[in-house]
């Protein structure tokens, strides 16, 4: 609103230039993306012989059929006799295991944040140093892979979860964070007979809601894109999340089918199902944008 | 630096400072209750799992017991050291890593403080949506579009892809053949981890923008600042410490090229420009199973990004930033 | 900064210790077989989205018939599916663990399963493939009469430094085929331009292919008054070796590896004067605009796409990819005619050459751990052998017979048939030569009740049942394989491991694809050629010449031009295609034939015996036909 009122023409100029790059960055983002989408819409046999001028020759009449538009793809992957229960079923299960996990990833890595965060805290460097060193040095597949079958979570969704609990990454980015806080709120509350646990709950969160919406995003996507956790420690294919289900179609082609009477899954079939895995978490976004929002209400509570 | 602390700490201090310690952990009890669950996540996850590094030293296959596999010293660094490759891999592991720092890092934080300055907010949030759009598609599918864009024609009559055209009539070769160019390859992966992964990249720096004090914004338009002015001198330092952050922890991956996205895009031809560490342990430790050699490979890669995040680490201090430990 | 670092590693060290100790006792969760009640664990790739239920009727079909046959009162298969795509990391991760099935297959031969093999953590199986045992009656038997029937060669093929340690899975070795535009050579056969009509492509000569792949080009084969085809699509990206390797051994040189006279030993194809004499004439072919220009940055993903559009009229690759092409091309352009072919003869009155596959598509092998003594070994392998069983084969294949009742034609021309009962999943058909055919319904959830368990299936027994398919293309796809298999080449060194190769096979493969690909495409000359080969043997080429030299020598059951021209006149005798036999073969055949049925008959009893138990057991009346031809066979070997 203020920038409204003191609008010069320098500003103007820079306002013009600043959207119409934006807006074809956008542009160039997403019609990738729509291909895809209009993909899962063409018949086979259309995809095979296109390029980027499938946008258009989808409405044109083909030999034999009115145009090369159709809900076959879908129909497919809804087929209630063919993969649609598996891929309701698994995504179902990505998204419970997703909602779960995230929950516990920005539990622990909040914690575990906020406590490294104060400075003069003995040990502190220690365990710095040891988060560090993980996350360069690792133990790899097979020593983790034990571990996890030690404790029992072997087939379990546990296993999905619990193994990438923290990311070093994003729990240090947070700390960052937490470090950035201004001093003088926490030494008040303490003044006021709060634990630290208490400052953490009623304070330091609170301030950090934009940050906790975006490593939300990052662990949520982190579950949402995860196969190869599925891969490993999964025996039962009921329980399999939908990236695995998905890899399984759209990384299948023809060179690695062996068994003359199996044909590959269709191009179109492979677009619809990234369509159908991708709709879900794009979705998200604008549920936590109004956190990003937020962010700025609270920098002015700060001052 | 820790010799001298060692020598400064005299015998009288050390009681002192035990009782100091005491008070100040239990002081600081409800902290540790708080680090519980994340320090067990590591032990448990990250440390105990560690003794896997000594497969570098093994001779040691899946399936074949641990202790029974012979140790192998380091004969398993020696032959990667000595491979044929291995200055081709180097070149072509720094080569794609150093220019993915150099024009890739900076995209995000451009394109965040472009986004911020959208004052309409339903068009800032449809593009912020738009934009972090390409990171959901699998690289299967990005793959395929550069090759459609790309594509020569398979005959005289026939089109390429568009982006061929346009540079057959820009420079008036009608023999430009960007896929069969050897270094083209280097040019190819960064613009596809650009275009899929800048506008996911904005989110920490919109997120670090968000936080950035209102008043500061007023006091400068008061002050009569124009918006490219406050941009450079408010937000942007507001969100240095973020960006060094960044920047740091991306040192510590500088050998990391990953495997998926080239070997889709591996020829016959820009195979001496496209293979990697990442791609030849894919190939020779995952593919193959051996566990040895690739867990040489990775402690190798390990050592170096440790060097790199400290350097990056002390450069930051020493340019006035807190840097990351 | 520095003891931080040091207390770090020290501790990690400690840990390292203590879960070392874990790690083995981890081990201990392989479940160890039961015999009386067992329950099976096996490992298999999945292909389709839906892979079979447990619980299925397919699979407690299958657990009925093994427990009976087996002698115990319940079994269970308990299939642990994994995407064919990360098959590999899910096996190596498995053993890693050590958290072994009773069952797995194989499907690549890396390292890790040499090394496996060597330490012996799978059952070696070589003297028990073929053992015999007596029979009540005091006869000698085979103890297992399924697996008796494996492929020596392909046997050999699996082989781990001459011991076997797995059961194959039989595959179409005849694979290989050009899939071609009949329309296409009929119209240039008209114009005049083709010296040769669609009836002759199956006998064509390397000099015609050629002809053929220029008229494509420059003869306007689809007659539209424009210069828009080509002769060929080859995917030099990534798989230039599919139609390589075909023209290669069209021309006379070795299947991957062959034996030189001149030098006296065995050598890679590259080093031989008809692999260079091809790679110049594709060279030329590609100069001249006959393969696609984007050859060497074209990827067999989109191998099928030139073909579809109509602009390009061959794709050298396996038959059945033609069944593919021609089902999608009837979309774009209803007039294509598509065939497919399995050869091309280097001249006419030459013997044909084909290229096969290895005749197998991984195997399975019997983990120690799981399987710890003989008894469980020999259980195991008596459960693969049942699971031989043509019944057993055509249920893992096609699911439980039914009879056809109703005949639908569908739109396209293609035709389905419905069938009862229900709960059935195929019918047999007798085709108009006397054959039969398998229609599957064409209901997706009785599909789904045995989707995948064809990858259970070992094939050693062939069942006289085939797929149905409506299609000519489909039925000449068939014809291909077993034409092909007449002619194979098998690879002189296919069970030999180099050391060297295994270590540093990505490079040396990169090192010679490359050169190949830019050399056919026009980026090197020959001298570059010639030297990136020279950087092959000095890089660990010479080296694992050497080796395989070395283990060819050592080999008392090696390939020869003998013994694979002996092999192929036997089958083409056994085939009735006497074209190619010398008249003293053929009287050696022959005699060897009249001989045979007396020969055989010492082990054709008890065979027969054993089928007529299964056929007691199995009521169905499709399913005593079935083994009823199984028992007849024994007496045509």
């Amino acid at each position: 609103m203020l920038s409204i009122k003191r609008r010069t023409v320098g500003d103007l100029i820079w306002d013009v230039v600043i959207y119409i790059i934006l807006t074809f960055l956008a542009l160039i983002m997403v019609i990738p993306f729509i291909y895809v989408i209009v993909a899962s819409f063409a018949r086979e046999s259309l995809i095979q012989i296109t390029s980027m001028d499938l946008f258009w020759k989808i409405f044109q009449p083909m030999a034999g059929h009115p145009n090369g538009f159709t809900l076959a793809a879908y129909k497919e992957v809804f087929d209630m006799s063919g993969m649609g229960m598996q891929v309701l079923r698994s995504l179902g299960i990505s998204i419970c295991v997703t909602v779960v996990g995230t929950i516990i990833n920005l539990f622990c890595s909040t914690t575990m944040a906020y406590g490294l965060s104060r400075s003069d805290l003995i040990g502190k460097k220690a365990l710095m140093n040891i988060v560090l060193f993980t996350m360069v040095f690792s133990g790899g597949m097979i020593p983790t892979f034990i571990v996890v079958k030690s404790l029992g979570m072997y087939d379990t969704y546990a296993a999905l979860i619990l193994p990438g609990a923290i990311s070093a990454y994003n729990m240090i980015i947070i700390r960052n964070f937490f470090m950035d806080l201004p001093a003088g709120l926490e030494e008040a509350a303490s003044i006021d007979g709060c634990t630290d646990i208490g400052i953490f709950v009623k304070i330091a969160l609170p301030l950090s809601l934009p940050m906790l919406a975006t490593f939300g995003l990052f662990y949520a996507v982190g579950h949402w894109n995860n196969y190869f956790g599925a891969l490993l420690y999964l025996d039962d294919s009921a329980k399999y999340p939908f990236q695995l289900v998905l890899r399984n179609i759209v990384n299948q082609s023809a060179a690695d089918i062996d068994n003359l009477d199996d044909l590959p899954p269709s191009d179109t079939l492979k677009m619809a199902v990234i369509v159908i895995g991708t709709v879900p978490i794009l979705i998200v976004y604008p549920f936590l944008q109004k956190h990003f929002a937020a962010g700025v209400m609270t920098g002015a509570i700060k001052g | 630096m820790a010799k001298t602390q060692k020598a400064a700490l005299s015998a009288q201090d050390k009681a002192a400072a035990k009782a100091k310690t005491w008070t100040k952990l239990k002081r600081d009890k409800w902290m540790y209750l708080l680090l519980l669950p994340g320090t067990l996540y590591f032990i448990i996850f990250k440390i105990i799992p560690m003794w896997g590094v000594l497969i570098a030293f093994k001779d040691y296959f899946a399936g074949v017991s641990f202790l029974k596999a012979p140790w192998i010293g380091f004969d398993n660094f020696i032959d990667f050291f000595s491979d044929v490759s291995f200055w081709q891999l180097l070149r072509n592991t720094l080569i794609i890593s150093l220019m993915n720092l150099i024009f890739f890092f900076p995209l995000p934080i451009i394109l965040a403080l472009l986004l911020n300055e959208i004052r309409v907010q339903w068009y800032k949030k449809a593009l912020q949506t738009l934009v972090y759009v390409p990171h959901f598609v699998s690289m299967v599918v990005v793959t395929s579009i550069t090759f459609m864009l790309l594509k020569t024609p398979a005959m005289e009559s026939a089109t390429g892809g568009i982006i061929t055209e346009l540079a057959r009539k820009l420079t008036g070769n009608p023999d430009v053949n960007i896929l069969a160019n050897g270094p083209a390859i280097y040019w190819i992966l960064l613009l596809q981890s650009i275009w899929k992964e800048t506008g996911w990249g904005t989110i920490i720096f919109l997120a670090a923008i968000a936080g950035v004090d209102v008043e500061q914004y007023e006091a400068a338009i008061v002050d009569g600042a124009s918006r490219f002015q406050q941009l450079i001198y408010i937000t942007f330092p507001a969100i240095m410490g973020t960006i060094v952050t960044m920047f740091i922890l991306r040192m510590g991956s500088v050998l990391d090229t990953g495997f998926e996205q080239i070997i889709l895009m591996q020829n016959a031809i820009n195979r001496e420009y496209s293979e990697t560490f990442d791609t030849y342990v894919y190939q020779y430790g995952r593919v193959e199973g051996n566990y040895g050699y690739s867990t040489a490979v990775g402690l190798f890669k390990s050592i170096i990004s440790i060097i790199c995040i400290q350097t990056a680490n002390r450069a930051a201090k020493k340019a006035g930033q807190t840097g990351l430990f | 900064m520095k003891h931080i670092w040091k207390r770090i590693v020290s501790v990690a060290m400690a840990g390292a210790m203590g879960i070392m100790a874990m790690g083995l006792t981890a081990c201990s969760d392989t479940v160890i077989l039961d015999m009386e009640n067992p329950v099976i664990t096996v490992m298999l790739p999945t292909f389709q989205t839906v892979s079979a239920d447990e619980e299925g009727p397919v699979v407690e079909e299958i657990e009925r018939y093994v427990a009976e046959k087996m002698g115990v009162p319940n079994l269970e298969f308990e299939l642990k599916w994994a995407a064919n795509s990360n098959y590999g990391e899910k096996v190596t991760a498995a053993m890693g663990a050590g958290n072994w099935p009773h069952v797995m297959l194989i499907t690549e031969r890396t390292s890790t399963i040499i090394q496996n093999s060597r330490a012996g953590n799978f059952w070696d199986l070589t003297d028990e493939l073929k053992a015999t045992t007596t029979d009540e009656n005091g006869e000698t038997v085979y103890k297992y009469p399924n697996l008796a029937e494996t492929d020596d060669m392909i046997n050999h093929n699996i082989s781990v430094d001459g011991r076997i340690y797995g059961l194959y899975r039989a595959r179409e070795i005849g694979r290989a085929g050009v899939t071609v535009r009949d329309d296409w050579i009929d119209n240039l056969h008209a114009k005049g331009a083709l010296s040769f009509g669609s009836d002759h492509i199956n006998d064509i000569t390397l000099d015609e292919f050629e002809e053929m792949l220029y008229a494509f080009k420059d003869d306007d084969p689809d007659g539209d008054g424009q210069n828009n085809t080509y002769g060929m699509v080859v995917a030099g990206a990534d798989y230039i070796a599919g139609p390589l390797n075909n023209l290669v051994v069209w021309n006379g040189a070795p299947n991957a590896w062959g034996y030189s006279e001149e030098e006296g030993k065995i050598l890679p194809d590259y080093m031989f004067p008809e692999y260079e004499e091809m790679i110049t004439r594709m060279r030329k072919w590609k100069a001249d605009g006959v393969i696609n220009r984007d050859m060497d940055t074209f990827s067999s993903t989109n191998w099928d796409n030139p073909f579809l559009q109509s602009q390009a009229g061959a794709i050298i690759d396996v038959a059945d990819r033609a069944r593919r092409v021609a089902n999608n091309i009837k979309d774009l352009n209803p007039n294509a005619v598509v065939d497919v072919f399995g050869f091309a003869r280097k001249s006419a009155d030459q013997e044909p050459v084909t290229l096969p596959t290895t005749g197998y598509s991984g195997y399975f092998v019997l983990p120690v751990a799981s399987l710890p003594t003989e008894a469980h070994r020999d259980f195991m392998l008596k459960v693969m052998d049942i699971l031989n069983d043509t019944y057993v084969s055509d249920l893992l294949n096609y699911g439980i017979v039914g009879t056809a009742y109703e005949e639908v034609k569908n739109a396209d021309g293609s035709t389905d048939i419905k069938v009862d009962p229900p709960t059935a999943h195929y019918a047999i058909i007798e085709n108009p030569d006397g054959t039969k055919s398998a229609i599957k319904s064409t209901d997706q959830a009785r599909v789904n009740e045995y989707n995948d368990l064809n990858q259970f299936g070992m094939g050693y027994v062939t069942s006289e049942i085939t797929t149905y398919y409506s299609t000519q293309v489909a039925k000449t796809v068939n014809d291909v394989y077993q034409t092909n298999k007449l002619y194979k080449l098998p690879n002189y060194a296919e069970a030999y491991i180099s050391p060297t190769y295994s270590r540093h096979s990505t490079q040396l493969d990169a090192i010679m694809s490359s050169a190949t690909t830019k050399y056919i495409s026009g980026a090197i000359d020959l001298d570059a050629w010639y030297a990136e080969r020279d950087r092959w043997l000095d890089q660990g080429g010479q080296k694992v010449i050497d080796e395989m030299n070395e283990f060819y020598e050592a080999d008392t059951d090696k390939v020869t031009a003998e013994s694979i021209r002996k092999d192929n006149h036997k089958v083409q005798f056994e085939e009735g295609v006497m074209q190619w036999l010398t008249p003293e073969e053929a009287a050696e055949f022959q005699r060897e034939a009249d001989l045979g049925p007396e020969a055989a008959a010492e082990t054709e009893a008890p065979a027969e015996e054993v089928l007529e138990g299964a056929a007691e057991t199995v009521e169905d009346a499709a399913a005593a036909a079935d083994a009823k031809a199984q028992a007849e066979k024994p007496s045509m070997n």
